[in-house]
Order: structure tokens, then C-alpha cells, then sequence
């Protein structure tokens, strides 16, 4: 399986009456892409609007945010199971359009009051110490603001609004279909190295059965019970793994954005063949309700290791709370099967940074690389321009909490309320030190 | 002109030895004795205004008067920077400086800076103190290190005084107090991750980012042999609070705990109650508050005679558990555990989700 992404870098967005790629210009029919979202009855009204880095403007809103790419050859179309058909995606060439992302801001006031199943949705600053801490700061986006129409359960509202930012993505990336890419990078694992170790990345995600959605979509389908499963990273790239859109609003989750540019993925590959062979994504369930369950997920992720013939393992992990405890379960049971492992996590420590900083620790998790603290207050400026459906937002959402102006100076006490806020799979170069 | 105050006990104030320590707190003007090399080392742009002495053995027989008695002459001097020490192997004078770096850090909010060697007990004083304002330069065991130590404590507490930033211990070196801070390094995760994995699989030295922790083992209290006469409560985890959250708990990382009423209750009705709780699907939980405070199943017990009457506290106690924070909990713990105490329970129901 061999995947060519084909890079066209966005400089610009243009707001007019059609779609061209132009000298990294991006010119795009808003009335056709308003059309294309109000197809969707759930949906109503759907603004559309660019922000620029720099500018003094707070999106409001977030669900969720996608990089446009469009297949050009190879089996199935991005985003396959949500789009389109299941079909097998990862190999021909794909199209992308970097610099820039499709950010989806729904209004939507969910039908669940508290608990891992209520709706959030987060904030991005263009300028200022938000922007500073989150990676979407510096690309330029597409916002499509939209309504989700009353009433309407999670499970529905995630699905108009998956449906709206992947069609536009697509949409937008389909204006390259017939240019020469000024950059192709490939990605093929069929060759390896029998002199370097075999590396792969154990991916845990925090799945809960009992929801609507799980929060981790394969192919579209919400990954419940399943025990670990393999992936290609090139499927990864073509939009086989997705989010639920109603609870990815938050910095210590992942935006599909993150699943198509994993950063553990694309360095792995980037060391394959150089100084280890990338042997592929297991995709782990994680958050299993016993120890029991914890300790048979994390022997099942070892397992599966094992038998591809893993050297060694980044873990890395979607969540917090007990989730935790199968992610180290699952440090010991790669390290007990002779697969040595490094751990990637963002880690807590309280306010000062005199906490512990995770929330479970096993003797064997003797190489952990830290992306940073959620744990951090930051104060956010006022800004000039709000972009997204809130002009009042909710900083956390617990029954009762206060709305406040979304315009105006903002404290925040954890920076999961912007997204990008938390570091999840090494990213950026923040991490926590000892001082 | 930067001022100073140096503390130092009372040999290397120039005072005398082991005989002398049970000297009293004193103060003297300017600089003496060690002090004497450490002004001579920070140049023109500071000056130590004076010396505080005090004996060994006075300190620690008199802890609470000397810590007092220093702090005032610090108070009084109005330094930019305490300086003490440095102590070198001397367990008694490291655990006093320590200490006084300790108090004044707290009492005056003003930088403090000591030096030991590392086997000194004074730097686990210093690691439990976790003192933000608080810094530990290592030494030599010796007296021989004294010239580079005090070459070292004049650079970093001319960069305190300055009010500079200053960096992560192990690129500073002053001994990690344990606060962990955000920086940005000059690699990304993932590269650092990819390149420590590699160094693991070749066994090549590799040092972690986060460093295991031993957690404390709360040993259990034996169990009650029986319930009848036992003065019984309910303490859950579980974020059921009176419907429409009226003390306003956060869906995760609480930081106080509450008690509602149930003494009149013959259950938890569902819609007067909900589950506020970011870790857990809470929508079982509302439709039966029993999940998490099993109120129906306990007055059950009481009607069999299992739970004998008025034996169970007329209210139960709630924090929702969801992220924790270990320190926060623990001492959550520990305020539930006394006002159990206090109110003679012997027995709890712990409920967790």
C-alpha cells in the first residue's frame, strides 16, 4: 500500500463564486458550499467566514476541524464510511490543501446535562497567549458556522455536523483535482530494514460503549467493544479514523485534523527505514469498566504487538481519568512481552506544578515524554472580531455554570477550553520540565 | 545598589565552633566572616547589608524564637535576596538554612537561596518544602568547594535580585524542588518520543520526562464485625448532588467536598437529583440517584433490623470524583474523615463510580 500526498499550501482564502487554486490562493463559491451544508435539513443557518493568524479574532463554537483533501486515484474517497462508501482507502494519491482547515461551529445545545456524553464546544484565539499555546493559531480557516436544528439528540447533531465539514473539505480540496503538485510525499511500509528494530504505535483511545457514539470512528463506525485492531497509517491519512463532533470541542481531545496528521505517525515514518522499521497503527480500545477489562485490553494490545513483531512501541493515548490505568497496564504488558515502550502523554500537576503529574504510575513506564499541562491557568484577552455561532459561551459545562461574553477577557483555569490547548501526541515543543 | 542579607551559623560567622553553638541569634552590620567572600564576589552591584548569626544547637533547641528573630532582622533590612550558607556536609546547619529560606520565603515573598552538598538532609527539607521561591545550589561535601560556592550563589542570587527567569533545574543546577512547569524545547514531542525509544531498544542511557512516583498505602481499617449498632454513613465519588448543582461542582478536578440531608428521605427520587460528573455516562445515574447513593437498599436494611435505627448519618457526604487531583483528594480525605470522627460514624458506605 503505497500513498502519495500531494501538498498544496494555502496562503490566502477567498470568499467569492467559485473554486480555483491559484499561486496558493484559494478561491472558493460560498453560495455553493452554503448549499452544499443546507442540504442537511438538521442544519440551518450556515454563515461562512476566513480567520487569519494574527488577527484579533476568537472562534466560537468549535466542534471539530478538518484538513480539505481529495482522492484523485486509488481505491475509495477520503473520509470513507462518513462520505462515502466503505471501501479500503491508503494507497494512490491523495490531495491536501495545508496552511489551512475547515473548522465546523455549530450551535447545539445537546440533550445531556453533565457526564462524558454532554456536548462541548471550544474556542481558538488568532492572536495573543491563545494562540500562542494552541498548534491551530498559525493556519488560516474556513469556518462554517452553522445551527443545529432543536431538538435534536447527540448521536444526529454529530452526524450533521461530521457530514457538513467533510463535505466541504473535500469539496474545497476537489479544486486541485487536475493541478501538478508543487510537493509529493510518499508513504510505503512495504520495505523494511531487517537491521533496525521494528517500531510500531499502540494508540489508545478512550471508547465508551454505553454512548451513542463511542468517540472514535473507523470507517465511520464508532468503534465500541472491539478489542485492539490494526491500521495502515496511510489509512489513517485518507480519513478512515474520525472523532464524535459533539465532545472533540476540547483541548485534551483530537480533531480529525489530528487523526489525518498524527504527528507520532508522520515521525515514524520519517524515521522508517533510516533508524527503524514503522511497522503500523494499533488501534486500542481503551477505558474498559474493571481491572479485569483494563488488564485483558492491555495484554490484547501486547498481543497483537507481539505477533506483528514489534521491537518496540510509542503508546500514546485519547482521554483522562481512570483511561489512564489501561494505558500503563498496557506499558507493562508490552514490557513484560519484551516490547520496550515509550509513553507520550500531557500530563496534569495542579495549578503550581506541585501535583502529581498523571494520575497512575507503574514501575515499568521508565520512559515517558511529557507534552505539557492541561493543568495551567491562562487569561485571555478581549479580542475585536468573534467569529462561530456564540456571542456568550460557557467556560466549563457543568449544570449551572455562568455564560460569559465571548468578545471579552476570559480566565480560564485549564486550557481545554481552546482547542489546541493540550498537546495530546507530541505536536509541539511544549512539555513540562522540573523546576 | 542591590541589598542583601546573608545568614550563616556561627562558625562561619567568625564566632567560634562547636563550643559556641548555643549562641543566640545576633545580627552584625555589613559582612563578616564567609560573608566576607561572598560581597567580595558580587561586584559593584550589590552589597550585603548584613550578617545574621546564629549558633547550631541554638536553632534547633529554639526553633520557633530563632526562625522569629531572623525573620525580623530580615524584615527589617528589606533585602531583594536571603541568602544562607552555604552549609556544605553540615546536616544541622543545611536543615537550618533550609528552614529559614523556608520562613522567609513564605513570611517576606522574597527569593531565597541556600547551597549544600546533596546528601546534606537539608535538600529532602528543601524537595518536601516545594517552595517555589525557595533555591538549592549544590556544593562539596567540604569546605574546599567554599570559594566556587560562593562564586555560584553571587551569580544566581544576582539574577534573582535582577528578577530574572530562571529555567528548569537541570539546566539552572540547583536541586528540582519538584514543581513541574511548561517550556518549550527546541525538538517536538514526537521526535523526542521516536528518539527515546531508540536509545531504550539499543540500551543506550535514556532519561524519562516524568519521573515515577511511590504513592502511600492507605492500609484499611479492619471491618466492623457487625452493623446493628454501628453508626453508619454514605461517602461517594459519584457527583449526585440536589437537582441544579446549587454548589456549583465542576464537572472534574473538584476541590471541596459537600453534605446533603437526606435524614427525612425514604429514597432518592429521580429529577430531584443528578449526577454532576464529567467521567461517567450520567444519564443511568439520573434516572436512579441509587447508583450512587444507595439510600433505598440502606433503609431496606433498617426495616430488617440489619441497620439499627437512627444509626445511619443523616446525611451523606459528596465530591464528584472525576480527575482528582491526588493532593486535593487526599486532603478531601482527610477533612470527610474527620467530620466522620467527629460525629462518631464508624462505618462508611464508599461509593465510587
Amino acid at each position: 500500500m503505497k500513498l502519495e500526498l500531494a501538498e498544496f499550501p494555502v496562503k490566502n482564502i477567498r470568499l467569492g463564486h467559485r473554486f480555483e487554486y491559484q499561486d496558493e490562493i484559494l478561491d472558493v463559491d460560498e453560495g455553493a458550499l452554503l448549499a452544499l451544508v443546507g442540504e442537511d435539513p438538521r442544519i440551518a443557518d450556515a454563515a461562512l467566514d476566513v480567520a487569519v493568524p494574527g488577527e484579533r479574532t476568537r472562534i466560537t463554537g468549535i466542534r471539530d476541524i478538518v484538513e480539505p483533501r481529495y482522492k484523485v486515484s486509488g481505491s475509495g474517497q477520503v473520509f470513507p464510511g462518513v462520505l462515502g462508501p466503505v471501501e479500503n482507502v491508503g494507497d494512490g494519491r491523495t490531495h491536501r490543501l495545508s496552511g489551512m482547515t475547515v473548522i465546523a461551529a455549530a450551535e447545539y445545545e445537546g440533550t445531556i446535562r453533565a457526564g462524558t456524553t454532554v456536548q462541548r464546544s471550544a474556542i481558538l484565539d488568532m492572536s495573543g497567549p491563545g494562540a500562542e499555546v494552541s498548534r491551530f493559531s498559525t493556519s488560516r480557516h474556513l469556518v462554517v458556522s452553522f445551527k443545529i436544528a432543536a431538538g435534536l439528540g447527540e448521536l444526529d447533531a454529530h452526524a450533521a455536523i461530521q457530514l457538513a465539514e467533510c463535505k466541504v473539505a473535500r469539496r474545497i480540496a476537489q479544486a486541485t483535482a487536475e493541478l501538478t503538485p508543487p510537493k509529493i510525499s510518499a508513504y510505503d511500509l512495504s520495505e523494511k530494514n531487517p537491521a533496525l528494530p521494528n517500531v510500531m504505535l499502540v494508540q489508545g483511545c478512550i471508547t465508551d460503549p454505553q454512548h451513542v457514539h463511542s468517540g472514535v470512528g473507523y470507517y465511520g463506525l464508532s468503534l465500541r467493544n472491539s478489542l485492539s485492531t490494526f491500521v495502515h497509517p496511510n489509512e489513517v491519512f485518507d480519513g478512515a479514523v474520525t472523532v464524535d463532533t459533539t465532545r472533540s470541542g476540547r483541548g485534551y481531545y483530537p480533531t480529525t485534523w489530528d487523526w489525518q496528521n498524527h504527528p507520532l505517525i508522520l515521525e515514524l515514518y520519517a524515521a522508517h527505514g533510516k533508524s527503524l522499521n514503522f511497522g503500523g497503527v494499533i488501534l486500542q480500545r481503551i477505558r474498559f469498566e474493571t481491572s479485569h477489562g483494563k488488564e485483558v485490553g492491555a495484554q490484547n494490545a501486547a498481543s497483537l504487538a507481539r505477533a506483528m513483531g514489534a521491537d518496540g512501541v510509542l503508546i500514546t493515548w485519547i482521554g483522562g481519568g481512570n483511561a489512564f490505568v489501561d494505558v500503563m497496564f498496557t506499558v507493562r504488558a508490552c514490557e513484560h512481552n519484551g516490547i520496550r515502550t515509550t509513553l507520550v502523554t500531557y500530563e496534569h500537576g495542579g495549578r503550581e506544578g506541585k501535583d502529581s503529574p498523571v494520575l497512575f504510575y507503574i514501575a515499568e513506564a521508565d520512559a515517558i515524554v511529557s507534552t505539557g499541562s492541561l493543568d495551567k491557568m491562562i487569561e485571555l484577552p478581549a479580542m475585536d472580531k468573534v467569529i462561530g455561532p456564540y456571542e456568550q459561551i460557557k467556560i466549563l459545562p457543568f449544570p449551572g455554570a455562568a455564560s460569559v461574553a465571548a468578545r471579552g477577557v476570559l480566565s480560564l483555569e485549564s486550557r481545554d477550553v481552546m482547542i489546541g490547548g493540550a498537546d495530546l501526541w507530541g505536536e509541539t515543543r511544549f512539555r513540562c520540565a522540573e523546576f | 545598589m542591590i541589598k542583601l542579607i546573608h545568614v550563616v551559623n556561627q562558625f562561619f560567622a567568625g564566632l567560634g565552633g562547636e563550643e559556641k553553638a548555643g549562641l543566640p541569634v545576633g545580627v552584625i552590620e555589613g559582612s563578616a566572616g564567609a560573608a566576607r567572600g561572598l560581597a567580595q564576589k558580587l561586584g559593584d552591584e550589590a552589597v550585603i547589608t548584613s550578617t545574621i548569626y546564629f549558633g547550631d544547637n541554638y536553632f534547633h533547641e529554639h526553633k520557633e524564637e530563632a526562625l522569629k528573630k531572623i525573620l525580623d532582622a530580615v524584615r527589617a533590612a528589606e533585602p531583594a535576596v536571603l541568602i544562607a550558607g552555604p552549609a556544605f556536609n553540615s546536616g544541622r546547619y543545611g536543615l537550618a538554612c533550609v528552614e529559614i529560606c523556608q520562613a522567609a520565603a513564605n513570611a517576606l515573598a522574597i527569593p531565597c537561596l541556600t547551597a549544600m552538598q546533596e546528601e546534606n538532609p537539608g535538600v529532602g527539607a528543601y524537595r518536601e518544602f516545594v517552595n517555589a521561591r525557595a533555591y538549592c545550589l549544590p556544593t562539596t561535601e567540604a569546605t574546599t568547594g567554599m570559594n566556587d560556592a560562593l562564586t555560584r550563589l553571587a551569580h544566581f542570587a544576582l539574577r534573582l535580585a535582577r528578577g530574572e527567569d530562571i529555567g528548569a533545574a537541570a539546566d539552572e543546577g540547583y536541586f528540582n524542588r519538584g514543581i513541574r512547569r511548561i517550556e518549550r524545547t527546541d525538538r517536538t514531542g514526537a521526535q523526542r518520543a521516536v528518539e527515546m525509544l531508540l536509545k531504550k531498544i539499543n540500551q543506550e542511557p535514556f532519561e524519562t520526562e516524568i519521573p515515577m512516583e511511590v504513592w502511600d498505602d492507605a492500609p484499611p481499617a479492619p471491618p466492623l464485625a457487625e452493623l446493628k449498632n454501628r453508626n453508619l454513613a454514605i461517602v461517594t465519588t459519584s457527583g449526585v448532588v440536589p437537582w441544579g448543582n446549587p454548589d456549583k461542582f465542576k464537572t472534574y478536578r473538584n476541590t471541596y467536598w459537600r453534605k446533603y440531608n437526606i435524614a427525612e428521605l425514604k429514597e432518592l427520587e429521580s429529577g430531584k437529583w443528578e449526577a454532576v460528573h464529567g467521567g461517567y455516562n450520567v444519564a443511568y445515574m439520573n434516572q436512579n440517584p441509587h447508583y450512587g447513593v444507595p439510600l433505598d437498599a440502606l433503609r431496606a436494611l433498617e426495616a430488617e433490623g440489619r441497620i439499627g435505627p437512627g444509626k445511619l448519618y443523616p446525611a451523606y457526604y459528596v465530591i464528584p470524583g472525576n480527575q482528582g487531583s491526588p493532593t486535593v483528594m487526599r486532603r478531601i480525605g482527610q477533612e470527610i474523615a474527620a467530620d466522620l470522627k467527629k460525629d462518631n460514624v464508624e462505618g462508611v458506605l464508599f461509593v465510587a463510580t
